[in-house]
């Protein structure tokens, strides 16, 4: 068994949340990649386990053993020059093979994204599968933020049904770089993601945002690492989901603060609205502190939708269950339009009508939910 | 010249104090069937309880030792005295036949003088027994039974004990739970009838003067429908360059309607091991409250643990640690909602100094039959140097969209907004600071009663001198 998605601070083990246990074993074939590479970004190859370009070893949310488990699949490696443009974008579609049987390895893809100093760049990847069965997806993503450089790694995951993904994340940050992150899984199986951001830099900075929603069985693992190390460093980990049906849910989140991270800030929220009695929702937000000078903080609130609002809606002649889904839709839209893309906000938004409008909802109630 | 803000360690040589070791008996060190046995025959134990005792070390060999938490590779069982019976025969009702060393021992830190002012009854455990219980006439008259767990387990309300021992708190729930079950001595055991409202409280008191030794009292309380009572614990003992172990177990059954305030000032000496378990089940529109002041102890492992199983059952807990230099302290709550409309409430409060390290650790179980939840958590910490540490780390766990979950942390250092304001309305700098550190754990100690508010405060021992340098 491999052990994924480790808490940096281990609590009772009775709660199972110290780590997730996983059978998973790499194959050894990489998913297909269409990309559309911008002007100033070089893309090369590496089969080491530190990708070309990043200095140090790179730690990653998914950890150690996961990681270890990718190195027979090249990693692709992106170079981005700094230029004057600073609204480049890489965007990578991949589509992973249908397994054919539950022995099937599945697909794997490494990349890695060098931002050399006071380099600009957003790199979109969607997540889909070849056809309507499951499929098994491991994908790697690390990153090396130079100098006054920052890097944006939208992804959305909108994979088949019975899917399982290995969605992990890791890289460093220097001076003044600036790390974002958003995420938006819409649909899959048993999905285990995560990052690691090592906040090295004086200045540095990490802001993560990841939308999700959860049906049917849907398991989502997660685990996010904030490693305060440089100076006023900041981060921020936004985590909002729906769970719906049997779905279950891990959320991780810590905040590490090393002795020396001086006046760093470091916040985490957490918004998980609860649709369904079926549903298991954990959640381990950590705020580590070896640094005295340094202000932290963490939020969480989990639950039904809220009794005035929803009454409010209804007043509206808006019936229940278009109700919840608007809430849900609105949870998601909030991380979505954190993108700078209309092309990739377009994709979201079709993706959005046709997976979270149940068939049964009357037609009335689902015109409610269409944004434009 | 400057100096630089000082916040001083808690004052404890009221506590450290010791008299020389006159036991009358006292186990060898280490743990084996042979000593259980022994510890058996010294407490009368009937075949059952033995049994138990048996079964529990059994568990205990068989158990892993934590994997999480602060170290305790200084803590060697080989090396502990699971009991030592102090030189005095029998527990006494009256203070004037308590042995001399040992009266004067509760005289210094207050006990005789607390019963007579402010308390219902009191008990004072003097290593692994208790000396000294006493209830008053007017509360016993009540129905309220207070007695040492030994004579209970003899007497008529044997089968009570028998029904409710380590029920809610069983030897296989963690390896040093087991520890209490084989070695076990000492403690208080508190019956409330149907409708009794204790104004006043009930305190025991734990003093562990051996060197070396383990304490390991067991505290029963049942507090029928619609009762009420207020149990308050206390504890310390010297300082030793050797290790101690506190391995005390605490049940408490709330019953329908009813209500228990149970509030600890916790002041063990810092070359103590502090791995206590205590447990309340709270039955239908019943409220358990946890006051807790954790200030001593060499390393602590110490959650509360409120099991909500009537509708509308309700917990609050309350809590402060302060970890100063050479202390690691695990602390915090957990709290499973087994029923509907139960609530809970966490408010805690942590400072970490002189290369302390404090850990809040918290776990909120709903489950799916809990419909109606409702919990908000809320903990807040405090650096107040460079060379000490603070964590976090909660855990909630929701299985019905019914409920309603918040949860908040923050941690910092003093705010130079919050000094600059104060310093606005014509306080010093160093008197500033000094407020807003005293302030931070004021959540505690305006739950305490005033005596013990003003024990914590001494414990504190706050003093801010000089300016920022």
């Amino acid at each position: 068994m491999m052990k994924i998605n480790h808490l940096p601070a281990p609590t009772w083990r009775w709660l199972k949340v110290n780590g997730t246990e996983t059978g998973y074993v790499a194959g050894i074939v990489p998913g297909e990649v269409s990309e559309r590479i911008p002007e100033g970004v070089v893309r090369g190859e590496g089969t080491d386990k530190t990708p070309n370009g990043i200095p140090d070893e790179v730690r990653t949310g998914l950890g150690p053993e996961f990681d270890d488990a990718l190195t027979a699949v090249p990693s692709v490696v992106y170079t981005i020059k700094p230029n004057e443009d600073n609204n480049r974008k890489l965007y990578q579609d991949i589509t992973y093979t249908t397994i054919s049987s539950p022995d099937d390895k599945g697909c794997v893809n490494r990349f890695a994204f060098n931002c050399e100093d006071g380099a600009n760049a957003t790199v979109i990847q969607f997540m889909t599968g070849g056809g309507d069965g499951p499929v098994r997806a491991a994908l790697s993503n690390k990153y090396y933020v130079g100098r006054g450089a920052r890097l944006t790694l939208v992804q959305v995951q909108n994979l088949p049904e019975g899917s399982e993904t290995y969605n992990d994340c890791g890289g460093t940050c220097e001076d003044g770089g600036t790390f974002r992150r958003i995420q938006i899984v819409l649909g899959g199986g048993r999905t285990y993601m995560g990052d690691f951001c090592d906040l090295r830099g004086t200045k540095s900075a990490y802001d993560c945002s990841v939308a999700y929603y959860l049906q049917g069985t849907h398991l989502l693992d997660m685990n996010y690492v904030a490693n305060h190390q440089g100076r006023r460093s900041e981060s921020n980990i936004n985590i909002s989901g729906v769970m719906a049906d049997s779905s279950s849910k891990i959320f991780r989140g810590t905040i590490d603060f090393h002795k020396g991270c001086a006046r760093s800030k470091g916040g985490e929220l957490e918004d998980v609205l609860l649709m369904d009695d079926g549903v298991i929702n954990r959640t381990v937000p950590l705020i580590l502190c070896d640094e005295e000078d340094v202000e932290g903080s963490h939020g969480a609130s989990i639950g039904r939708p809220d009794d005035n609002l929803v009454l409010y809606l209804a007043s509206r002649a808006l019936d229940k269950d278009a109700i919840y889904h608007m809430m849900a839709r609105a949870r998601v839209d909030r991380v979505a339009a954190l993108i700078d893309d209309e092309e990739t906000a377009s994709r979201i938004d079709g993706i959005l009508e046709s997976a979270a409008v149940p068939k049964e909802m009357p037609a009335e109630s689902a015109l409610s939910l269409k944004r434009h | 010249m400057k100096e630089k803000t000082q916040v001083e360690d808690i004052d404890r040589s009221l506590y450290d104090f010791r008299y020389e070791d006159k036991d009358a008996y006292k186990v060898a060190e280490g743990l084996t069937e042979d000593i259980v046995l022994r510890i058996s025959e010294e407490k009368g134990d009937p075949e059952w309880m033995r049994d138990f005792r048996i079964k529990s070390l059994k568990i205990y060999n068989e158990t892993e030792m934590v994997d999480w938490g602060p170290s305790i590779e200084g803590l060697d069982m080989d090396n502990i005295v699971t009991y030592v019976r102090p030189n005095t025969e029998r527990m006494h009702t009256s203070w004037e036949d308590v042995p001399d060393d040992i009266k004067t021992t509760f005289d210094r830190l207050g006990i005789p003088e607390a019963e007579r002012k402010s308390l219902a009854g009191v008990g004072a455990q003097y290593d692994s027994e208790l000396v000294y219980h006493n209830v008053r006439e007017e509360v016993a008259a009540q129905g309220v039974v207070y007695t040492d767990i030994e004579s209970a387990l003899h007497g008529e309300y044997a089968d009570m004990i028998r029904e409710h021992f380590m029920k809610l708190v069983p030897p296989t729930d963690h390896k040093f739970a087991a520890l209490h079950g084989a070695v076990w001595s000492g403690g208080s055991f508190v019956y409330v009838p149907k409708g009794v409202h204790l104004d006043i409280p009930l305190q025991s008191y734990f003093r562990l003067n051996a060197k070396g030794a383990g304490q390991f009292e067991h505290t029963l309380i049942i507090v029928e429908e619609d009762a009420y009572l207020h149990f308050i614990e206390g504890c310390s003992a010297p300082k030793y360059n050797v290790a101690n172990l506190h391995a005390g177990c605490v049940e408490l059954y709330v019953r329908k309607g009813a209500s228990l305030r149970y509030s600890t000032i916790e002041n063990w000496s810092k070359n103590m091991y502090n791995l206590n378990t205590k447990r309340a089940s709270v039955e239908e529109n019943g409220k358990i409250e946890w006051v807790s002041g954790s200030f001593g102890s060499h390393v602590s492992y110490l959650y509360p643990m409120s099991v909500l199983n009537g509708r509308g059952a309700r917990s609050e807990f309350t809590g402060v640690t302060f970890a100063g230099e050479g202390q690691d302290l695990d602390t915090g709550t957990k709290i499973v909602h087994n029923a509907p409309d139960t609530s809970s409430y966490v408010n805690t409060r942590s400072i970490s100094k002189g290369g302390g390290i404090n850990t809040f650790r918290s776990a909120v179980i709903i489950g799916p039959q809990a419909k109606g939840a409702k919990s908000a958590v809320s903990c807040e910490s405090l650096m107040v140097d460079n060379i000490s540490r603070s964590d976090t780390i909660p855990e909630m766990d929701v299985r019905t969209a019914d409920a309603d979950v918040g949860h908040e942390a923050r941690i910092g250092r003093i705010s130079d907004d919050t000094v600059l304001y104060l310093m606005s309305r014509g306080l010093s700098e160093e008197d500033a600071r000094a407020l807003i550190v005293r302030g931070f754990a004021d959540n505690v100690s305006k739950e305490l009663p005033l005596e013990y508010a003003v024990e914590m405060n001494n414990l504190i021992s706050i003093e801010m001198k000089g300016s920022i340098g």
